[in-house]
């Protein structure tokens, strides 16, 4: 019997086709049948300048299937160099070019004289989620695109995070880790979003470091570099959510770039004096929701699970029911990540379940009791469950259809603010 | 420590019966103090006796433990701890409470407190009159 997947969290690979077009002008090419990008665009917030959906496609169909369809591809390349105004191509595979064996690669290839770079990433359904896609997309730019630099910059860092587009939070977040990076006197060079594009792509190999914040999206991407380009990388796995998250970020990037421990201790000193100003200054209000129960469970990529973790144990005070990581982290990552969540303060651990099936989780949680109304972070998905258990649900990672989040962030000082915020409103809402 | 809504007597002119009740069971096994919500008492109580828990039913002083560093937890509704569930979820919640100390702590060593170190030192009482008449 095949495996049903109720209640996806995650696309096929060629969800990756979100990562190209969160680059500023780069261009997805499908090697697909059609309807693929039409299905995969779910998301809210595309590129902006192509439309999300509508891309240069081969429209795989049966005769393309039984006679092979490179040469389809071939033309298809071709024309998309002539007719759209792009800084890069990103030629990407769906499920039926893989399996008929097409030979891309060979392909792209032919158009490494064209005006504009080709490139070509391996993101059949079959081979895995569009977290890898992400990952695939990133290594096809190293591999085929980077050449090495004829120096490194002292202090340029390269940053790493979240899947674009999927993640709801990646612009806001990823912008909010430059600035961390920018307060510490380093300079961060970051691919995705405004203003930011080939240009950047280009300095990625003269970078001091690489770093990733990220618990294991992106590390194979910062290995491959290290491999390249002899670019050092640092692998922070929690995104820094809050002070004690944050101000441990500060000190530990602060440690690897070498900066000097007095002028990280000040910086870190001012931004929690702000910070507790405002906690302080609300503490009744998180104290004294009588109806809040202290426990919380997360239903999320191991991004925002582990994050959201550290975050309500190490920062709010919470305790943690079993948390659930839904993005199908790959096996050999899964003991690491099960110890990050062993890492929380006061000797507190949290039980961690690899699980993707909404169902599963669900009947999980209808069957545990909170010693009050609980806090379900998830997505859109948990919504039902939530209204089951009574509980004060939250949604933050994809799919989430009621909320619009178009740039803010939780990294941080002030994303940590953020995020009691939109709980907060949350729970408010009760008797409200 | 717990800090209590107090009546001196029901409009019937009876003392509430877990007052009552303490006073035949342990007459000098429990301390009392009588304020009018005069916060800067509190506090010197809290200082004084470094309780392990603070359990306030009132509103408002709940942040005053949690900034002297100490487990505080606000009861809010006494029914709510009534009965098997209520008994349970009130244990559990005591356990979570005492179990994860990071926002006492955190939010303890980062602020100041408003009150001068001269008055931590003074008895808690130090203010109360007898009456004149």
């Amino acid at each position: 019997m095949p495996k049903i997947l109720d209640q996806p969290r995650y696309k096929c690979a060629l969800g990756a086709m979100q990562t190209v077009h969160s680059i500023t002008k780069a261009l997805p090419i499908l090697h697909s049948g059609p309807g693929c990008a039409d299905k995969l665009s779910g998301s809210q917030g595309g590129s902006g300048h192509f439309a999300p959906r509508i891309f240069p496609c081969t429209n795989l169909n049966e005769k393309d299937v039984i006679f092979g369809g490179e040469e389809g591809l071939r033309d298809i390349i071709a024309n998309a160099l002539k007719i759209v105004n792009a800084d890069l191509y990103v030629v990407l595979s769906g499920c039926s070019s893989e399996i008929v064996g097409d030979d891309m690669q060979e392909v792209v290839r032919s158009f490494k004289n064209a005006e504009k770079p080709v490139v070509f990433a391996s993101t059949a359904g079959f081979k895995g989620n569009n977290f890898l896609g992400h990952e695939w997309v990133i290594q096809a730019i190293i591999e085929q695109y980077l050449k090495p630099a004829d120096k490194k910059t002292k202090g340029l860092v390269n940053i790493w995070a979240s899947v674009p587009q999927h993640d709801p939070f990646w612009y806001g977040n990823l912008f909010e880790l430059e600035n961390l990076i920018t307060q510490l006197g380093l300079t961060p060079n970051t691919i995705f979003g405004y203003d930011r594009g080939i240009k950047n792509i280009d300095r990625i190999p003269e970078a001091e470091f690489n770093l990733l914040v990220s618990p294991w999206v992106g590390l194979s991407n910062v290995k491959l570099l290290e491999e390249k380009f002899q670019t050092p990388y640092l692998h922070l796995p929690t995104l820094p959510i809050g002070a004690f998250e944050t101000s441990k970020f500060l000190r530990e990037v602060g440690d690897f770039a070498g900066i000097d421990k007095e002028k990280v201790e000040n910086i870190i000193t001012e931004n929690e004096k702000k910070y507790y100003y405002f906690i302080e200054r609300f503490a009744d209000v998180f104290l004294e929701t009588r109806i809040m129960s202290k426990r919380f469970v997360v239903i999320s990529d191991a991004q925002y699970s582990l994050a959201i973790t550290k975050f309500l144990v190490n920062d709010v005070g919470l305790f943690p029911s079993k948390q659930y990581i839904t993005d199908n982290a790959p096996d050999e990552y899964q003991e690491a990540i099960k110890g990050y969540f062993k890492e929380l303060n006061w000797n507190i651990e949290a039980e961690v379940a690899f699980l993707s099936d909404g169902h599963l989780i669900q009947n999980e949680i209808k069957e545990t009791y909170f010693s009050g109304y609980p806090l379900i972070i998830g997505s859109s998905w948990d919504k039902k469950v939530a209204e089951q258990t009574q509980a004060h649900y939250l949604s933050v990672s994809w799919p989430v259809n009621e909320r619009l989040v178009i740039n803010s962030s939780y990294v941080g000082y002030g994303g940590g603010l953020k995020l009691l915020e939109d709980i907060y409103s949350v729970v408010l809402t009760r008797f409200n | 420590m717990a800090s209590w809504h107090y009546d001196t007597k029901y409009d019937n002119n009876e003392i509430p019966p877990h007052v009552e009740y303490l006073e035949k069971e342990s007459p000098y096994n429990f301390k009392v103090s009588v304020s009018d919500q005069q916060n800067f008492e509190i506090l010197n109580i809290l200082n004084t006796y470094q309780p392990d828990i603070y359990l306030a039913r009132h509103p408002g002083t709940t942040v005053w433990a949690i900034k002297q560093g100490i487990a505080a937890f606000f009861l809010a509704d006494e029914y709510k701890t009534f009965g098997y569930r209520g008994t349970l979820d009130f244990a559990q919640t005591i356990l979570d409470t005492i179990r994860n100390r990071s926002f006492e702590k955190n939010l303890a060593a980062r602020i100041t407190l408003p009150y001068t170190d001269w008055w931590y030192q003074q008895n808690h009482a130090a203010f109360l009159k007898e009456d004149s008449k």
